[in-house]
């Protein structure tokens, strides 16, 4: 209790009563002072704390002073009033491989569980396979699939390909459960403090006028995305608005937006005589082109990847669609007149947002405005590390938070000291990494000119702007695949 | 002495309290005045409560938290200490026969002394008891307060009707005296608006009318939408010009001293009258953001469609241009023939492009499908309002039309504000434009100026709508009523504008 507080209710009763009773003895230790101004002074600080209290959960600045301590039900009432909902977080999920011994119908309810490293996911919906549907994978082994979501979302439930799972379900013969192909990566509920942090960008109206109200519409509508920019008149990498004499008109809005999913596809293509693989079948804005293989000796992969010509919808300028949905690509390859096996990086969420902002009852009236994502600069870590006492940690575990973290990393610089940092802080039996650290990263520019960077302290983009790419359009990006880890000692 | 059973048991008190009260103690009046004196700061707590409950709304938060009796108390050591604040700049402060002497006391028998720092405001008395006090101190009559400063008429160590403690040193030595007065209502700031609203917007400032309109307007701003008023509301706010805190009407208008002063029935609005003022009459009705004052101008073309054409120079910020341009783009007024024709081309090289190296000889200029002719014969094609045509629409223009318009106000900070706030597909100019010729450069800025000194930037001189040179680089000093349009830095008496996108036109009156 506020010993301020008493003190001045007590100063006030005092003089009330030495006013209306000159006589009466109001000193420390007398009846009237231990019995009935003390009482009422401590009474007095006792409400004064409540109101106190009440004020600390209504208050925006308080509550960011000690966001651990105020009741989420408390702050989440209290920005209610911004338009600021709480993140419920996002669940890892993704496909896995059921293989069995016989060959018959199978039924897989939703809910079913599964549980990989203790860790239970469950089917998102119910899966019925008659006994034609299901692949042959070798002697009496066929497989099918099945889309499951993990019971928390929390980022030990991030599982990679190829992770093995058990299940309880009978009698489905079942030989393996194992992971297709990495999950999506969780992202944790929102925590009182990051809703307060981010109540700032809730003050806003509910269009796509400004950068303020598109941000807040598109993180309402995705809540997988973590990171949102925009480009309009007054930015440099911005370059829809020139006019044929260099000046900028206006009008013009580009959305760049990034989860911390990187998807992964696998297309089909037949390359003309020279060669050329035409990628305007793919939907999505291309990240990266990983690998190319002939259909019919795919594991045979090219990775010495030589692309790319980029063209565009004619209504948007040549650099400025790339990363959109209005980009197509053709790939340079070495097979001509063949049938081949593209593996690419794509961001999907490009689409989902185009579509969201061709809402007629969002979209702006005479307003152009494209999804893009950010030109990816993507990370290579080569990890050594150390443990403590000989003991050891799982590989996936740490190529998981190391993606995770670059994922989610929303700087224009990446300093490897914070990295470092999350790791040693992240697995408690990482006793030492070793520096220098040989990190790096490659994005290319405009004319597919393949840039670079290295740097023991900070990765940076060549801060000379070129063409709409800049520190404010790249952001850095990684897979499991870019990771290369090594214990030592 | 014998103790009777269970008298030491705190049960059997609390259980005789009740017939004790009634029976044997006979006090009563006692126990009121104890309630009572109990009441008074419960009420504060009431009214605390209330304040946190309205602080929700930006139209309802308290400026400032009223607690009632508050106990001020004061010694005569500190008279004069800590006082120097009383005047400050700014304040309406007469100096010579009828006023201050400079450099002299205000009254030898006032004394002043310093308010406690967490009071911001007395209400209008104080009195020597709570209860039926036997002496009250008016404001206006025997006190004021300015600057949290406050000046009694009279030494009020010496008033008979206070009571005060003598304090006494070591050796029981008297060393100073202590009166204690009782203030029924005190003022003070607990920064609930700065709490709820400011610190959204990293705005932390003393609570006032003014701050809590500020706050207003910017919620405004980015709730409603960039709407004209909220952008003028808040353009003016953040250079310090008073806006409409209220819906209200005007009820008198002095003009009797430098400044011009508004009474409404809540608020009252000081206009500096050296800067232009909007007609304002007695009677009339005032929204809530509007403007007192009109020398900041938002303009845009589609309420102003010939005020760009008018201007007959108009210079493109290099934030604007593409890489190829090395400087500001300055375009004139000049109108060159040009063969119509399908693919036909016209010479841009009349624009004068100071450094600049764009390539603007072949600009294509593309005729529509709509029946017009084509033919052998030229048509005139005025360059400026070629470029100006296409750039206008999403462009809007902050004039400033004063140079004692406190631009230090927009900092990187509130212009991130209105650029949060407006359609990510447009973006504005600010511009100064000022008119005055050299007396009023003389009285008015730092009186001793002659010419004015101006940075790097680009200037034309002779005549501002037949420009004749372009000149970049550094101006050096100009003779004051020389006619110039000036793109760049510029130091105009005490104000320094920064270069960049500021078009400071000065114009011989």
């Amino acid at each position: 209790m506020d010993q301020d507080v008493v003190a001045e209710g007590k100063v006030i009763i005092t003089e009330v009563i030495n006013e209306n009773f000159p006589d009466i003895d109001t000193s420390d230790g007398s009846v009237i002072s231990e019995f009935i101004i003390n009482t009422g002074s401590i009474n007095y600080a006792f409400l004064e704390e409540k109101i106190q209290s009440f004020n600390n959960s209504v208050s925006i600045s308080k509550a960011l002073e000690n966001p651990d301590t105020v009741d989420d039900a408390a702050v989440d009432a209290l920005m209610s009033n911004w338009n600021a909902e709480r993140s419920p977080g996002v669940k890892p999920k993704g496909n896995i491989r059921i293989t069995v011994s016989s060959l018959r119908d199978y039924t897989v309810t939703s809910g079913t569980a599964f549980t990989s490293k203790e860790k239970d996911y469950y089917a998102l919906s119910d899966y019925s396979f008659e006994a034609e549907d299901l692949i042959q994978s070798g002697d009496n082994a066929y497989y099918f699939i099945v889309n499951i979501e993990a019971d928390e979302a929390e980022s030990g439930y991030n599982i990679l390909s190829g992770a093995k799972f058990t299940s309880v379900v009978y009698p489905l013969n079942i030989t393996s459960i194992e992971a297709v192909n990495d999950f999506s990566l969780a992202s944790e509920v929102q925590t009182s403090a990051d809703i307060i942090a981010v109540v700032r960008e809730s003050i806003t109206t509910r269009d796509f006028v400004s950068p303020k109200s598109i941000k807040k519409l598109i993180k309402e509508k995705f809540t997988t995305i973590t990171q949102i920019e925009t480009l309009g008149y007054k930015d440099r990498e911005q370059q829809r608005d020139y006019n044929n004499l260099g000046i900028k008109v206006g009008g013009k809005v580009d959305i760049l937006s990034r989860t911390k999913d990187i998807d992964n596809i696998t297309v089909e293509v037949t390359t003309d005589e020279n060669g050329l693989a035409d990628l305007s079948s793919v939907e999505y804005p291309i990240l990266r082109i990983n690998s190319y293989a002939l259909k019919i000796s795919p594991s045979r992969k090219v990775t010495d990847i030589s692309f790319l010509c980029i063209t565009a919808d004619s209504s948007l300028s040549h650099i400025q669609a790339r990363f959109s949905p209005s980009e197509n690509i053709s790939l340079q390859t070495t097979y001509l007149s063949q049938t081949i096996l593209i593996d690419l990086n794509v961001s999907k969420i490009c689409n989902e947002v185009q579509s969201f902002i061709e809402d007629e009852d969002l979209e702006s009236i005479v307003q152009s405005t494209l999804s893009k994502t950010f030109m990816p600069a993507f990370v290579v870590v080569d990890l050594e590390f150390g443990t403590k006492d000989d003991s050891s940690i799982d590989s996936d575990s740490i190529k998981l938070a190391i993606v995770d973290y670059i994922n989610s990393y929303t700087g224009e610089r990446f300093f490897v000291s914070l990295f470092v940092q999350h790791l040693l802080s992240t697995f408690d039996n990482m006793e030492y990494i070793h520096l220098p650290m040989d990190i790096k990263a490659r994005y290319q520019l405009p004319d597919c000119t393949e840039v670079e960077i290295s740097s023991p302290d900070a990765l940076e983009i060549d801060p000379d702007y070129v063409l709409g790419y800049s520190n404010k359009t790249c952001r850095f990006y990684s897979t499991s695949d870019d990771i290369y880890l090594e214990v030592v000692g | 002495m014998k103790h009777s059973l269970g008298s030491s048991s705190g049960n059997i008190l609390l259980s005789s309290l009740g017939s004790f009260w009634n029976i044997i103690f006979k006090q009563k009046e006692l126990l009121r005045v104890i309630l009572n004196a109990q009441q008074i700061k419960i009420e504060d707590l009431y009214f605390r409560l209330c304040e946190i409950a309205l602080g929700n709304s930006i139209e309802n938060v308290s400026i400032f938290s009223k607690k009632h009796w508050y106990n001020l108390t004061l010694k005569e050591s500190n008279i004069g200490v800590g006082t120097g604040a009383l005047n400050q700049y700014g304040d309406d402060i007469i100096y010579g026969k009828d006023g201050l002497l400079y450099g002299g006391r205000r009254d030898q028998s006032e004394i002043s002394l310093r308010l406690p720092d967490d009071i911001d405001g007395l209400g209008n008395f104080l009195c020597n008891r709570i209860y039926n006090p036997s002496h009250v101190l008016s404001k206006g009559r025997d006190f004021f307060i300015r600057n949290n400063v406050i000046v009694f008429k009279e030494n009020i160590f010496n008033n008979d009707y206070i009571a005060y403690n003598t304090i006494y040193d070591d050796e029981g030595l008297q060393v100073d005296k202590e009166i204690s007065l009782w203030v029924p209502v005190v003022y003070t700031d607990l920064k609930d608006m700065y709490h709820n609203f400011g610190v959204l917007f990293d705005i932390d400032r003393d609570s006032s009318p003014e701050y809590k309109i500020f706050l207003n307007v910017i919620i405004s701003l980015f709730v409603n939408g960039p709407k004209r008023r909220y952008v003028e509301g808040f353009l003016n706010a953040t250079f310090g010009l008073p806006i409409a805190l209220d819906k209200e009407t005007i009820k008198y208008i002095d003009t009797t001293d430098d400044y011009k002063t508004i009474y409404t029935k809540n608020n009252t609005y000081k206009l500096d009258r050296l800067m232009s003022i909007t007609p304002l009459v007695v009677g009339q009705e005032l929204e809530v953001f509007d403007t007192f004052h009109d020398v900041v101008e938002v303009i845009e073309n589609k309420d102003s469609p010939t005020w760009i054409k008018n201007r007959k120079f108009f210079t493109i910020p290099d934030s604007l241009l593409s890489g190829e341009y090395l400087t500001p783009l300055t375009v004139l007024y000049k109108t060159v023939n040009v063969p119509l024709k399908v693919d036909s081309t016209f010479s841009l090289d009349e624009v004068l492009m100071g450094e600049t190296t764009v390539e603007l000889e072949k600009v294509s200029l593309s005729v529509g499908m709509n029946g017009l002719a084509i033919g052998e014969s030229n048509v005139k094609i005025n360059t400026y309002d070629y470029i100006t045509d296409q750039v206008k629409s999403n462009i809007f223009f902050i004039v400033l039309k004063s140079v004692y318009v406190n631009t230090a106000g927009m900092s990187k900070k509130f212009s991130n504000i209105l650029k949060e706030a407006l359609p990510a597909f447009c973006t504005y100019i600010m511009m100064s434009e000022l008119e005055f010729d050299d007396v009023d450069l003389y009285n008015t800025l730092d009186q001793t100026a002659e010419s004015i000194s101006l940075g790097e930037g680009r200037s034309t001189r002779d005549t501002v709508y037949s420009t004749s040179e372009i000149r970049d680089g550094r101006f050096g000093v100009i003779q004051l009523g020389d006619p110039l349009i000036v793109d760049g830095g510029a130091i105009l008496g005490s104000e320094e504008f920064i270069p960049g996108s500021l078009l400071i036109v000065i114009k011989e009156i």
